[in-house]
């Protein structure tokens, strides 16, 4: 067990032919679980990319799906060498591919062609489930996958913002099968008015929302109210209901001249936001680390660029030796970069 | 005279007897990375011989030699580094050996060390060449076997290691 719990899945898939009590073994619960702890720290990076295709018909666009390992590379420059193009989730052609949210080895995607389809998929079996049909728009709806300990199964969570007074949540419990609605709302009273907003889902760059992040039990996002106030809302997966982290004043700028966006994600199972300010021609980027979950005081600056063309960046992963890598979106285009700290 | 006396730090020794017969003598500071050895000194079991009756020689002679090097106060980083580089290129059966003998022992790191160096021998070698390494005689039907193998046909792909080492 010690042996095989280290061995990447396809090989586990081939020696299950080795005998009863390997097949027993690889395909038992126990096992499993026991694989996916060991896996925990080998992260992997997994692209999206569109291409256009040119068929003898028409034009149509290719969606590829390639995965990178992460934590074994020392340093961004020399990923390109292990990236390997995956066998597509699905047998048809999508107009739309998203993918949505990751955890735990499994992402959640979404096609879009004559009718949306929702799938969860996991890259290393090849395994993926048609998950039980729900309407989604890529810039207004949010996802993110997480796993309750109370009832040993996943969940996934659905905000979508169609109203900004009153946004969209339902939830499925892979168990059950089936999506459930949730008819309350995470708010936040307004300073000055002293009433009870809404937060709702942000932006950025005035387009797509954030994506969620899963960690210490349940889901976080990044939210705003209508009173212009930021908020980082938290929802449990196992007693589901909502919560606050706070967030430190000088994380977000209220100035109206400055274009600011932000993106919530994940270093070494900290939270982190990812702020990008621009301001007469000059973009700043800063990435926040909440070094002791839910302590407003634990916010720390991990590093700050000044750039001209940045829009709006997002930290992706830091690797062992301190390099991040980003997500960028520039003026032209979107592009993975990188800088020492 | 007191402090004086403290500040000496007495040496004792154990003695390890293999399955073969044969005693090793080796300090106990060293022994007790061995959770079960520890154990054992701590209940005063280690005033005679202690036999290690799943151990035979050639494992023991790799396994004080392992704990040799790992011992706090005489080695440095990189020695120990490339000791281990040195130490899991020994044949993928003197590894399971040694494997079963930390298994036994209770040395964590070496238990780790050994395990990660057999995975990465086996990943890419075919299931036939996993049977002949552990011994293992194959109780399926070939109908079952071409079952599993029409499960995930892409798992059975690629260039494949058939060799033993």
């Amino acid at each position: 067990m010690e042996i095989l719990i280290r061995l990447p899945v396809k090989s586990l898939l081939q020696f299950k032919c080795v005998s009863k009590s390997w097949q027993a073994l690889i395909s038992d619960p126990y096992f499993k679980m026991k694989h996916l702890n060991h896996a925990k720290n080998n992260h992997k990076l997994l692209v999206c990319q569109s291409s256009l295709d040119r068929g003898d018909m028409e034009r149509t666009i290719k969606f590829s799906f390639y995965v990178s390992p992460l934590s074994n590379i020392q340093e961004f420059g020399c990923l390109s060498k292990y990236v390997q193009e995956l066998d597509f989730p699905s047998t048809y052609k999508p107009f739309e591919c998203h993918l949505f949210c990751c955890l735990s080895g499994l992402a959640v995607l979404g096609f879009v062609s004559k009718f949306d389809q929702l799938f969860l998929w996991n890259p290393s079996t090849r395994e993926s489930t048609l998950l039980p049909h729900l309407e989604f728009t890529r810039l207004r709806t949010m996802f993110g996958l997480g796993y309750d300990a109370m009832s040993d199964g996943y969940k996934i969570l659905k905000l979508d913002v169609h109203r900004v007074d009153q946004p969209f949540v339902e939830i499925l419990s892979l168990k059950s099968g089936s999506w459930r609605k949730i008819c309350y709302y995470p708010t936040a009273i307004c300073p000055r008015l002293g009433q009870k907003n809404v937060i709702y889902p942000c932006q950025n760059c005035g387009l797509c929302v954030d994506t969620m992040v899963f960690v210490h039990g349940a889901f976080h996002w990044l939210g705003k109210t209508i009173s212009r106030t930021y908020h980082l809302a938290s929802f449990s997966s196992s007693n589901e209901v909502y919560g606050e982290i706070p967030l430190l004043e000088q994380i977000h700028i209220t100035n109206e001249d400055v274009l600011s966006n932000y993106g919530l994600s994940l270093v070494e199972e900290m939270v982190c936001v990812s702020s990008t300010h621009k301001h007469q021609g000059w973009g700043t980027f800063k990435l926040w680390v909440m070094k002791d979950y839910g302590v407003k005081e634990s916010w720390t600056v991990l590093f700050t660029i000044r750039l001209s063309d940045i829009v709006y960046a997002k930290l992706k992963y830091r690797f062992a030796n301190g390099e991040v890598l980003l997500y960028l979106f520039e003026t032209l285009a979107n592009a993975p970069w990188s800088k020492t700290v | 005279m007191a402090e004086a006396s403290s500040s000496i730090t007495e040496k004792f020794f154990l003695t390890l007897k293999s399955s073969d017969g044969d005693e090793f003598v080796l300090e106990e500071s060293i022994a007790i990375q061995s959770i079960t050895i520890k154990n054992m000194v701590e209940d005063g079991c280690s005033s005679s011989v202690i036999p290690l009756s799943k151990v035979d020689t050639e494992t023991l002679i790799k396994v004080i030699e392992y704990m040799k090097m790992h011992s706090s106060t005489s080695s440095n980083e990189e020695e120990i580094e490339n000791f281990d580089k040195k130490f899991v290129s020994n044949s993928i059966n003197t590894i399971l050996n040694i494997l079963e003998a930390a298994n036994f022992l209770d040395i964590n790191n070496l238990l780790e060390l050994c395990a990660e160096a057999v995975a990465n021998r086996i990943k890419n070698k075919t299931p036939e060449a996993v049977r002949k390494i552990f011994n293992i005689t194959s109780d399926f039907t070939p109908e079952e076997e071409a079952e599993i193998r029409n499960e995930t046909p892409w798992a059975f792909e690629g260039n494949l290691d058939h060799s033993l080492d």
